[in-house]
């Protein structure tokens, strides 16, 4: 008797989290993008693959104005160079506490489609890391070939984006 | 000789832009700003003062206010040891409508600033001091009715969660200079929120 109560409760348990699991995974593909938060060095990581890939890597945040005004030509660049050897990053440089409240939202409401990430490092190493000549402020935009970064401490636009693109496919 | 003449001119310019803004040991160049009570305000004001720290924030940057509390209590302890805090919202309100006069004597009542909160209305200031974003601090030592630069950037390395800080930059800067040492390290980097130039 006692051990089918057991019984009982495993199996109780066990069809919960089967629940809770299947509403996961749901939850996941309603979703647009997971975006995973990561350290300075994961995120060099992600542009260290290949070597012919041009990586267009953006310094943003939903706080940052600039920084929304320039994305939709970011998105535009990243879906015209589609199946050339470029992939786009977006670092979001928002708090991680602010990840669910802001990042989530700003991604599925204007439907970005280039891969995002969110960097939690210590500011004054990592920064430094990216450009010695760099303060902090954003938008910044590296274009990365080969591990070879070059750094533009502007805001971009169309234009200027695709012509540095091009200039380096 | 032309070329010369040209290269000349393009060195002084890139020199020019290289030397914007204050950098450790320049002397701070006096201002007037009107603070939220109205008043105006001088860094001359400060001469009795062993020095003072001014910190460019505004109300809108999320960075400036996860550091509201920890200005607040900068302020209350260094104020005593004769370093006031002095606050100065460097932002177009035409670009960052949070950051208009009004909404500074708001945020600043909300939170019980305990220390001046200056509105740098013509942007004349911060370009002067090379201040990019916000918060973005200058610690300056008055050296016999002189204030010098003794520390630029950051408050602390945990702009996140001020219980996972581990380098308390500003505070152990101020507590350098009244043992009278220079601050290690003299800079520092964050993030921050850029401060815009208004429009033309």
């Amino acid at each position: 008797m006692r051990c089918r109560a057991v019984y009982v409760a495993v199996k109780q348990n066990t069809m919960r989290y089967l629940v809770l699991l299947l509403l996961f995974f749901i939850s996941f593909n309603i979703k647009s993008q997971q975006v995973p938060v990561i350290n300075y060095d994961e995120l060099e990581q992600l542009w260290s693959g290949s070597s012919d890939t041009l990586y267009v890597v953006n310094f943003w945040a939903t706080w940052c104005k600039p920084c929304i005004e320039e994305l939709p030509d970011f998105y535009k660049v990243n879906d015209e160079f589609k199946g050339k050897a470029f992939k786009m990053i977006l670092v979001s440089l928002d708090f991680p506490s602010h990840l669910e409240s802001r990042v989530l939202p700003f991604i599925e409401k204007n439907k970005v489609k280039p891969k995002v990430v969110l960097l939690n490092d210590d500011d004054n190493v990592w920064i430094n890391r990216v450009n010695p000549q760099w303060d902090g402020s954003i938008p910044v935009t590296l274009l990365i070939k080969n591990k070879k970064k070059q750094f533009h401490g502007t805001t971009l636009n169309y234009k200027e984006l695709k012509t540095l693109v091009e200039s380096k496919l | 000789m032309k070329k010369n003449y040209l290269f000349i001119v393009a060195l002084f310019a890139s020199l020019a832009v290289s030397a914007q803004g204050y950098k450790v040991g320049d002397e701070a160049m006096n201002f007037t700003l009107k603070n939220i009570d109205d008043k105006m305000v001088s860094l001359s004001d400060y001469a009795i003062e062993k020095g003072v720290v001014v910190i460019f924030t505004c109300n809108h940057c999320p960075y400036s206010v996860a550091y509201e509390d920890r200005i607040v209590a900068l302020d209350k302890k260094y104020k005593k040891k004769g370093f006031p805090v002095v606050a100065i919202n460097p932002n177009d309100p035409t670009e960052y409508p949070e950051d208009s006069f009004d909404n500074m004597k708001i945020r600043a009542k909300e939170k019980g600033f305990t220390f001046p909160y200056l509105f740098d209305e013509k942007q004349e200031v911060y370009p002067v001091y090379g201040a990019t974003k916000t918060p973005h601090v200058y610690l300056l030592k008055n050296n016999k009715g002189k204030f010098v630069v003794e520390y630029i950037g950051a408050i602390d390395n945990n702009s996140k969660d001020a219980d996972k800080v581990s380098e308390a930059y500003l505070a152990n800067a101020i507590d350098a200079l009244i043992a009278g040492n220079k601050p290690n390290p003299e800079l520092t980097k964050a993030v921050g929120c850029s401060i815009k130039p208004r429009k033309q």
